[in-house]
């Protein structure tokens, strides 16, 4: 199953839908923005705080638009067919920010953290302004990657065959 | 969608969302149900290019995307546009018929006025409400109101008030209980005339 947040409001560009991924093609540089965005999204606060305070503690900024706690309505596909149904809501804050130079960025993070929402959009407006990631993006997906290995790896170790069970292809 | 347009010179919206918008509805409310009154705009707020500061903090208390905007000509700057679709995310509509708030300055070509949505008798709730941006609001004896949330009467004078606007007006109280609300936002005060207000030109 593939599971996505369908967006109620805002700019429509920060995410793409997957189901859009896969028919409409997308320039590099919105690629490239949505791989930094999801992986600020996925980066603890603490870790954004601190990396923002070391790298750019000196960077003017504004609130745009203050973290906003809401809900997102999150969209499965099952079945053959892949049908799409409601999976459930899900709390997200969304948040935007300007630097002094007027670059806009953008951020919508799973949960109530305002800071982390706060950062990430500073991260993403950075980013925008540079024009690219930096290593700091490869770093922390490479870490993300590894504890997702991580889980999967013991999640693995628990599996159970029941292959006693008779599954009805014997006969 | 390019990132580049992503650089752009949006403004902030309210300080504070919820305590700011919350003041300007409540000023709003007070001013609809006491017709004439002359009420301060309790915050300050940065002003896109075409509106004033108390038509922006009208359309940012006020409009959602439940609520289609018309801007007229004059108002209708790129970064007006910009500053109510990011905030707001209401729709803007061309057509003012579909507009549930309608935005012009008072120098503006009012003609749009009698196309304005008036509801309907089973829903006059969905009327339009007029926000007319003025230079001054005064208490001078220019026009006396008169009706529901008036003790006896009221004097209130705006100025450059065309004379169709109460031809406009006339027609529109006749509606009742369809019709069109009008807020006056001056870039500091803020008063509104009901649909059921009659007015006496002096």
């Amino acid at each position: 199953m593939t599971a996505h947040t369908a967006r109620t409001d805002g700019p429509a560009q920060d995410h793409t839908p997957l189901h859009q991924n896969q028919t409409e093609p997308v320039d590099q540089a919105t690629a490239a923005r949505q791989r930094w965005m999801s992986v600020l999204a996925r980066t603890p606060r603490a870790t954004l705080e601190s990396e923002w305070t070391t790298r750019y503690g000196d960077q003017n900024w504004s609130l745009l638009r203050e973290p906003q706690i809401g809900m997102v309505m999150v969209r499965g596909r099952a079945g053959g067919a892949g049908q799409r149904f409601n999976l459930g809501e899900m709390t997200v804050t969304r948040c935007a920010v300007t630097l002094s130079d007027g670059t806009v960025g953008h951020s919508y993070v799973k949960g109530r953290d305002r800071l982390q929402a706060q950062y990430a959009a500073l991260f993403d407006a950075v980013m925008l302004r540079d024009g690219s990631p930096g290593n700091f993006i490869d770093h922390l997906a490479s870490a993300q990657t590894d504890a997702k290995r991580d889980h999967a790896r013991k999640v693995a170790a628990t599996k159970v065959d029941f292959f006693t069970l008779v599954r009805g292809e014997d006969e | 969608m390019t990132l580049q347009s992503q650089t752009s010179d949006l403004l902030p919206g309210f300080d504070h969302a919820a305590f700011d918008s919350n003041a300007v509805f409540r000023v709003l409310l007070d001013a609809m149900s006491r017709p004439g009154r002359i009420y301060d705009l309790p915050v300050s707020i940065a002003t896109p290019d075409g509106l004033n500061a108390s038509a922006t903090a009208t359309l940012l208390a006020m409009a959602d995307m439940d609520t289609t905007i018309w801007l007229s000509p004059s108002s209708a700057t790129k970064s007006a546009n910009d500053h109510v679709k990011f905030h707001c995310g209401c729709p803007i509509s061309d057509d003012v018929a579909q507009a549930d708030f309608a935005v012009a300055r008072i120098d503006d070509d009012l003609s749009f006025i009698t196309r304005l949505s008036m509801g309907n008798a089973e829903y006059p709730d969905q009327s339009a409400t007029l926000i007319l941006m003025v230079d001054d609001i005064t208490n001078a004896p220019a026009m006396k109101l008169t009706g529901p949330g008036i003790k006896d009467s009221h004097d209130l004078a705006i100025k450059n008030l065309p004379a169709s606007f109460h031809t406009w007006r006339a027609e529109n109280h006749h509606m009742f209980p369809c019709g069109v609300d009008v807020i006056f936002a001056s870039p500091t005060q803020i008063s509104a005339l009901s649909r059921t207000t009659r007015i006496e030109v002096i």
